[in-house]
């Protein structure tokens, strides 16, 4: 991943990535492949992936990352490892927010996709959630795709 | 003797009074002519007591005195009326009946025999059955009187209209006790009263009249509710125990504040504007008494606003307007009402407001001794007086910058002053705010001379017009380098209102880009001096949203500074912990989401980051 530039690798670079990898040949190329996206699979790999692609994908000299490229990189990278939120998570930014994504934003949305289960039962308001975080959750609630949980009776425990 | 005397008279008393009494039983269907015969009854007994009293004086003074289990005559021919009135229970409780029927009339609005109240219950007061026989009917009755008229009056009024027959009703319920009731029965009168008109429908007045009267600025009303409100709880004390008192008193307050506050800014600003209408010259007929009065009714509501800094920024821009355009109507008021904020607020509030008034008066002594000056002697033309008032920043509303051309001659005198100035001052900075200038004209129209009192952007428009008779509005825009929409106003208001010292062509209330503008040469005027720069005063939509928007661009700062502030001391801490010392240290209202925007904007700067391990907690970045 040393490619100056996101997805146009100089032949030089990508000659030079291949040797690093140790690949030679077309065979250990492939093999190469799916034990990467294996690695994909791997939590910390993975959050190691993420964060770092923040930094990678935002132009430079720019703190925040554009809208749509943040879009482009949340549907790529949540593809491989499933968050179920994912397009709602960009049809909220889309209708809603229409800014540049900061780095805080960013990665604690990787938090939220991996704590908070997709029926939001363990999201604290009042937690240290991102303001943008905040609104999405309203915007689940607003719009009925997550009903809010006020509190169940188990009737069948009732004396 | 004395004994079978008294015995006696006792007899020939007591034959005589109950005859009397059984004599009013099955008369007159009629009440209130029953209730005369009672009182004629009563006022008989009285005198003839009396006069045997007189009569056997003697009697009273030696038998009676030696006797202590007899009775004085007076109290004995009580005691008899007394009792034979309750053998005769009837003649009570129609007479009773008849009390409140009467009371009930008066309330609908008839016309009563009130002497007749008054000597009656006054019987029932002599006789010692007042409370039993007569207060606790009528406690009942008001009770049921109040409690459907309340409702029906909740359903047909709107709440100010309502509030004020409130007031009415209570205030007739205290004259009922100056008039006949006796004075014991004031107290839970009134509470009866408050309780069935107010107590229970206090939810309702609040939900529908409450805002409406925020939004139509009705501090008078707003005032009158909270009053009345204040006391019903304060004379339900009789009934409650302290404690259930005090928590409702603090529920008023409570729901008070809350509804006050409901409303963010409006009521700060609403306060500011009434008070700015009463510190205005121009109030006429209000005594110096009326406008304290007036002032501290306003601080009643005042203490129930959050962020004062929004009152304080409009009071500020409105005081300031006040003081340079010589528009206060009394210094003296203006400074009581600083006063009684700095009582409120302390002195950090009023600080600046104080710092006003004092660069007001030092401007009065540099004027003086600009005038003496050898710049203003030598260097300004004979004729033209100037006066400046050097501002303090800091102490005064920030002013936008507006861009000006000034004529030359207007940049000279600018010159002169601050020459002078800076000779008596060394190492200040002087900054023109031509916005807030104002000049009088000489002017010379064909139908008579005119002293014109402009402002000093009307000035510039005004003296273009020696060059030329005729400009177009793109002419004028040009050479005066007045920013549109302002100079639109200032066109406006010498071409298109009362006083049109300039005629616009085409015709019509508004500026357009393609109108022009001549000298108007048959201008007349009753007076000799005249007014045009009202506009001055008024303010603009934008003004009052650039004030609110100051102030919360202020309020950021001030979040920012505290987050910084608390995480350099604690270095690390929780999400929960930071909040709640913010909301601990900041003054005025704030969401926490904004809290959690400036947080992250401050992470966003480096100023602090989250915790690697644990998102949830902030580490200071030195």
């Amino acid at each position: 991943m040393k490619a100056s530039t996101m997805c146009e690798y100089s032949k030089q670079e990508f000659f030079t990535g291949l040797q690093v990898l140790g690949i030679d040949s077309l065979e250990k190329f492939r093999e190469r492949i799916s034990f990467m996206r294996s690695e994909l699979k791997d939590e910390q790999k993975f959050g190691e992936i993420y964060n770092f692609a923040f930094g990678w994908a935002k132009e430079k000299g720019q703190k925040s990352l554009a809208l749509d490229t943040a879009i482009g990189m949340w549907q790529l990278l949540f593809a491989e490892k499933q968050w179920p939120l994912v397009d709602h998570w960009c049809q909220f930014l889309q209708a809603r927010h229409n800014k540049a994504i900061s780095k805080d934003t960013w990665s604690q949305l990787l938090e939220f996709a991996r704590t908070i289960d997709p029926s939001l039962s363990n999201y604290d308001a009042e937690g240290a959630w991102p303001y943008l975080i905040d609104e999405f959750v309203e915007y689940l609630n607003e719009n009925g795709i997550i009903l809010s949980s006020q509190s169940t009776t188990d009737w069948s425990q009732k004396r | 003797m004395g004994g079978s005397l008294y015995q006696r008279i006792e007899k020939e008393c007591e034959e005589h009074i109950s005859a009397a009494l059984r004599s009013l039983v099955g008369q007159s269907p009629d009440l209130v002519v029953f209730l005369s015969l009672v009182e004629k009854c009563w006022q008989d007994l009285c005198d003839q007591m009396l006069m045997i009293r007189g009569i056997a004086l003697f009697l009273d003074r030696t038998y009676v005195k030696q006797n202590s289990n007899v009775r004085s005559l007076w109290d004995m021919g009580l005691q008899l009326f007394r009792k034979h009135l309750s053998l005769a229970p009837e003649v009570e409780h129609k007479t009773v009946t008849g009390l409140l029927r009467m009371i009930e009339s008066e309330r609908l609005g008839e016309a009563v025999d009130r002497t007749l109240l008054n000597h009656l219950l006054k019987m029932f007061t002599a006789l010692g059955i007042y409370s039993e026989s007569f207060e606790k009917p009528f406690l009942e009755c008001t009770s049921e009187f109040y409690a459907a008229e309340g409702m029906k009056y909740m359903q047909q009024s709107d709440v100010p209209d309502y509030l004020k027959h409130v007031e009415m009703r209570l205030h007739e319920e205290n004259e009922r006790c100056f008039l006949y009731l006796d004075a014991i029965t004031r107290k839970p009168l009134i509470a009866t009263a408050e309780r069935q008109l107010l107590e229970s429908h206090i939810p309702a007045i609040l939900d529908k009249g409450f805002m409406t009267l925020m939004d139509g600025h009705r501090i008078e009303d707003l005032q009158r509710m909270y009053s009345l409100f204040s006391r019903a709880s304060l004379d339900s004390v009789l009934e409650e125990s302290f404690s259930k008192n005090e928590a409702f008193c603090n529920t008023i307050k409570d729901s008070f504040e809350h509804l006050i506050n409901l409303r963010q800014n409006r009521p700060a600003e609403l306060i500011a504007k009434f008070l700015d209408e009463k510190l205005r010259a121009g109030n006429k007929g209000i005594s110096e008494e009326e406008l304290e009065g007036t002032l501290d009714k306003v601080l009643v509501l005042f203490r129930f606003i959050q962020g004062k800094d929004v009152f304080e920024a409009f009071y500020k821009k409105d005081l300031a307007k006040r003081l340079l355009l010589g528009k206060s109507a009394s210094i003296d008021a203006e400074k009581s009402m600083i006063s009684k904020l700095k009582t409120e607020c302390g002195s950090q509030f009023t600080n600046k407001l104080e710092g006003m008034f004092k660069d007001i008066e030092l401007s009065k002594e540099i004027n003086e001794s600009f005038k003496q000056s050898s710049q203003a002697r030598m260097k300004l033309p004979s004729g033209i007086e100037m006066s400046v008032h050097v501002l303090t920043t800091g102490y005064w509303p920030t002013y936008p910058p507006m861009d000006v051309r000034l004529p030359h001659e207007l940049n000279v005198y600018q010159d002169i002053f601050k020459e002078f100035y800076l000779s008596k001052y060394s190492g200040r900075r002087l900054m023109w705010q031509n916005s807030l200038g104002h000049c009088v004209l000489k002017a010379d129209f064909p139908k008579g001379k005119k002293e014109l009192a402009v402002s000093l952007f009307q000035t510039v428009v005004l003296m273009l017009f020696n060059d030329a008779q005729k400009l177009s509005f793109l002419d004028i825009k040009d050479s005066t380098g007045i920013e549109d929409k302002e100079l639109r106003r200032t066109l406006q208001s010498l071409a298109c209102g009362k006083v049109r010292v300039l005629q616009k062509f085409p015709k019509g209330r508004d500026v357009e880009d393609d109108d022009s503008f001549i000298f108007n040469e048959g201008f007349t005027a009753p007076l000799y001096r005249i007014k045009v720069n009202a506009i001055q005063m008024k303010e603009t939509v934008e003004e009052n949203t650039s004030t609110t928007e100051r102030v919360f661009q202020d309020r950021q700062y001030q979040v920012d500074a505290a987050i910084v502030r608390i995480m350099k001391t604690r270095k690390v801490l929780s999400h929960t912990l930071l909040i709640t010392e913010l909301f601990q240290q900041l003054k005025f209202p704030i969401k926490p989401a904004d809290l959690k925007k400036r947080i992250e904007s401050l992470i966003d700067r480096e100023y602090l980051e989250r915790d690697k391990n644990n998102p949830q907690i902030y580490n200071y970045l030195a």
